[in-house]
């Protein structure tokens, strides 16, 4: 045992040594900057400026000075009515036009955002955060690839583990888990050659199954995803050049006190120099006034109605009786009704038989809770009966979208705050949420102007219609599961880091030819379209992308090849095996994989389109893999499908 | 017993407010220091954009010269400004004398404007564009070095900072002016 656990961890621990070496030695070095100077280090933007400036690493500082870098531009103007730098507002320029040229794609995507949120081309400052967790990781994730892309085509930056390294790593990750799989193999030649001599003195052979290929396996895939995980970037010798000239900038500007607490509005005055002592880390009054995060989601900006106001927004917590059907509802009042009675009824008995005269302590105690019952549950009803009887219908923009209660790790019921003009006695805008039940949910984008019917007491929602789709809704981002090196090569026009590894572009077919939209659509029993609108995300060739009309990714389809495909299909054995479609084929809930020689065709929906129809699927499946390429083995036909 | 644990404490409590005492006028000194550096600083980033438009001058002299001789008080203007601009002593003797240099300057360029083959001549073209250049670079460096002229005086001036300043002998410094000029030509738009 000493000697396999031995072999192992001295493996294992040697590929880490060997990662860990590797990791020192590819660090982004520190930079001594240049003599302070008030002069520009040269023309990088300042989003590149502020990777070279935080040791190669993309930081909020890269979107905030983009921001004012616009406005320097004049591409819109950035007002500050009061003191507070938080009350700025962002203006666009009417003679801007709606695509101004020679925009990086970080800067469309910066001025993007804010041309589509803008009302009347007016937009507060603090109403560019974002209001979806998804969309906000999404869109940063995006920005950070497109600046890093730009940062490597001007040759300032450079991957982190560039091939030689991948391909150092991934040998002695294969040699690793040789080694582990000679320590299995030898574990378990030892102990089945014990018990067998324990348990068969005859002399038979055991078998000793293939527990060595499985750790051999398992060790090569952590090792070889661990060696291609993002590691960030590092320096090259033109990036250190130049950072040292922007570090020159960035100690003079250090020295100036009232140049850090300049608001975003000063841009006007200090043109580009704000911008990149923004993106330089110099400025912190703007630092704090730009914030392209997530918002706070108990004060909403909404410009429904017209101009822009903050709405307050509740969300309810503690009801007993939040987003619930009017039936169960209705029932609990029932029972604290009956209760009540029951205990007005049997309170003075019991006190008399606890030996008392029927007018004592029990019996007032027992009064004032079956009161309390009684009144409560009769309340109830009638609120709940006036609910049902005469719901509401109102019409407003959607503040925000969260998911709320939780069922069998399924979302059943959502937030849904919704400005319809609503003010509390103050004055004040404000709302309180109202609850969706999971199948309506799917209906409406933050931003949109819905009609919504729904009861007020349980502030569950019946039915909700989009009235006017919102401004910003060909904005909205798809999340993708691609790795940021994806994403990078994606922008910088080269085929994904995968095939490139793999030594050219793998001969299979685009995952666009296999299937058509009206097949996937008759599949999921849901209309879904390729291209929900402009300005989305093209898909990668060897995966699809199907979106619902709302624009909401429906399906996506990927076809992978060798390692991937295995592993893909390892992770899915639990599935229920389906005959008939290639090689193999697993069924889940929401997906279904088939193998097809060396290929594998995935086909996995949204969990939030809930069920698909039944053999909807494997029909989908099977379609796709005959029409790989002709020396993939021809399946025979399953049943379209249980329709 | 009671007495020495009285004089201790009073002689401990002193001591920990000289100490304070010592580290606030260390950091406020610091930060005259760190302020009147960033002055001289920003004194010197104008000062170089300021001797770049002076070396410029001859060159567009003599470019000027060839195409219109007869202008020869103006060019006769912009030579004396500079040699001015050049002798001038102190923040706002230099502010006067950059200030009559432009003016000077914008003098030449309107003359200018009449000598066509002038307008066209490649070296003068590149002469006015890298005038211009330096005219920005120069407003930028007044608007840091008066920022910087800003907090330090703000600094010198308020209490408790002006005691340090007073004994360090940290003075007020003077905001370097724009020219009269410089400032008419603000545009506001709407």
């Amino acid at each position: 045992m000493a000697f396999e656990l031995g072999l192992s961890i001295t493996a294992v621990a040697g590929w880490f040594a060997l990662f860990a070496g590797y990791l020192l030695a590819t660090r982004p070095r520190q930079v001594p900057p240049a003599a302070a100077t008030q002069d520009f280090g040269g023309d990088e933007p300042p989003a590149v400026v502020s990777l070279l400036a935080h040791g190669w690493e993309v930081t909020g500082a890269a979107a905030r000075s983009t921001v004012l870098d616009l406005a320097a531009r004049r591409l819109f103007e950035l007002r500050q009515p009061g003191n507070d730098p938080r009350q700025t507002t962002i203006h666009l320029r009417r003679d801007a036009g709606l695509t101004p040229s020679g925009l990086t794609r970080y800067e469309r995507r910066v001025f993007d955002r804010v041309s589509a949120l803008a009302s009347g081309g007016v937009l507060p400052l603090t109403a560019i955060t974002f209001r979806d967790e998804g969309q906000a990781k999404t869109w940063t994730r995006k920005l950070r690839a497109e600046v890093i892309a730009d940062a490597r085509q001007r040759g300032l930056s450079r991957r982190r583990f560039d091939r030689d390294v991948l391909t150092v790593l991934t040998v002695a990750a294969a040699l690793v888990a040789l080694a582990v799989a000679v320590a299995a193999a030898h574990y378990s030649h030892r102990a089945h050659g014990v018990s067998h001599q324990v348990s068969s003195p005859s002399g038979s052979h055991s078998h000793s199954g293939p527990g060595w290929l499985s750790a051999a396996v398992v060790t090569f895939a952590l090792l070889a995803a661990v060696t291609h995980s993002q590691r960030g970037e590092r320096d090259t010798p033109a990036g250190r050049a130049v950072a040292a000239r922007w570090l020159g900038l960035r100690e003079f500007l250090h020295g100036d006190e009232a140049f850090r607490e300049l608001p975003p509005a000063a841009v006007a005055v200090w043109d580009r120099y704000l911008a990149y002592g923004c993106a330089l880390g110099e400025t912190h009054g703007c630092d704090e006034a730009i914030d392209l995060g997530l918002g706070d989601r108990t004060r909403v900006w909404s410009s429904f109605g017209g101009g822009w106001h903050r709405v307050r927004v509740h969300y309810p917590r503690f009801w007993g009786r939040y987003g619930k059907k009017p039936l169960p509802v209705a029932a609990w009042a029932m029972v604290c009704l009956l209760a009540g009675l029951a205990v007005l009824r049997y309170s003075g008995a019991a006190q008399t038989r606890l030996g008392g005269t029927g007018d004592g302590l029990v019996t007032e105690i027992g009064l004032l809770v079956g009161l309390h019952l009684v009144v409560r549950g009769a309340y109830r009803l009638v609120r709940v009966s006036a609910d049902v009887t005469a719901p509401v219908t109102l019409t407003g923009e959607v503040l925000w979208d969260q998911s709320w209660r939780s069922a069998n790790e399924h979302t059943v019921l959502y937030y849904l705050a919704v400005d319809d003009g609503h003010r509390d006695r103050s004055g004040r805008p404000s709302t309180t949420a109202w609850g969706v039940p999971r199948e309506l949910r799917r209906s409406y984008q933050v931003g949109d102007v819905v009609r919504l019917r729904a009861h007020r007491w349980t502030r569950r929602v019946l039915e909700i219609t989009v009235v006017e789709p919102g401004r910003a809704r060909h904005l909205l981002d798809l999340e993708r599961a691609e790795s940021t090196e994806g994403l990078i090569a994606e922008v910088m026009g080269l085929p994904p880091p995968d095939r490139r590894l793999a030594g050219g572009p793998a001969r299979l077919p685009a995952a666009g030819g296999l299937l058509t939209v009206d097949e996937v659509s008759r599949a999921v029993g849901q209309q879904v379209t390729a291209r929900p609108g402009a300005g989305m995300a093209r898909p990668a060739p060897l995966s699809l992308q199907l979106y619902e009309v709302n624009g909401r990714l429906a399906v996506h389809v990927a076809v992978t090849t060798g390692l991937t495909a295995r592993l893909a299909l390892r992770a899915r054995h639990a599935g229920t095996p389906l005959t008939g479609i290639g090689d193999e084929a697993y069924l889940g809930d929401h997906w279904a994989i088939a193998r097809s020689g060396e290929t594998a065709v995935t086909v996995q929906i949204d969990p939030g389109m809930g069920p698909p129809p039944p053999g909807g699927l494997p029909w989908l499946l099977w379609t796709a893999v005959a029409r790989l390429p002709a020396e993939q083995p021809r399946p025979s036909r399953p049943s379209p499908s249980g329709r | 017993m009671s007495t020495s644990f009285s004089l201790l404490l009073v002689v401990g409590v002193v001591v920990i407010l000289v100490i304070i005492a010592a580290v606030w006028a260390g950091l406020g000194y610091n930060r005259l220091v760190r302020l009147s550096a960033q002055v001289h600083a920003s004194w010197a980033q104008i000062d170089v954009q300021l001797r770049r438009r002076q070396s410029l001058i001859p060159n567009l002299v003599e470019t000027v010269k060839g195409y219109a001789a007869h202008e020869r008080g103006t060019l006769d203007a912009v030579v004396a400004a500079r040699a001015n601009a050049i002798n001038a002593n102190g923040t706002a003797q230099r502010g006067q004398a950059e200030g009559d240099l432009t003016r000077a300057l914008g003098r030449l360029f309107a003359v200018a404007e009449a000598y066509p083959d002038l307008k066209a001549n490649q070296n003068f073209l590149a002469l006015q564009a890298e005038l211009g250049e330096t005219e920005n670079r120069i407003a930028f460096a007044r608007q840091f070095y008066n920022s910087a002229v800003q907090s330090l005086n703000t600094a010198v001036r308020s209490i408790p900072t002006n005691i340090i300043a007073g004994m360090g002998g940290f003075h007020e410094e003077q905001y370097f002016e724009a020219a009269e000029a410089e400032r008419a030509d603000v545009r506001v738009q709407f």
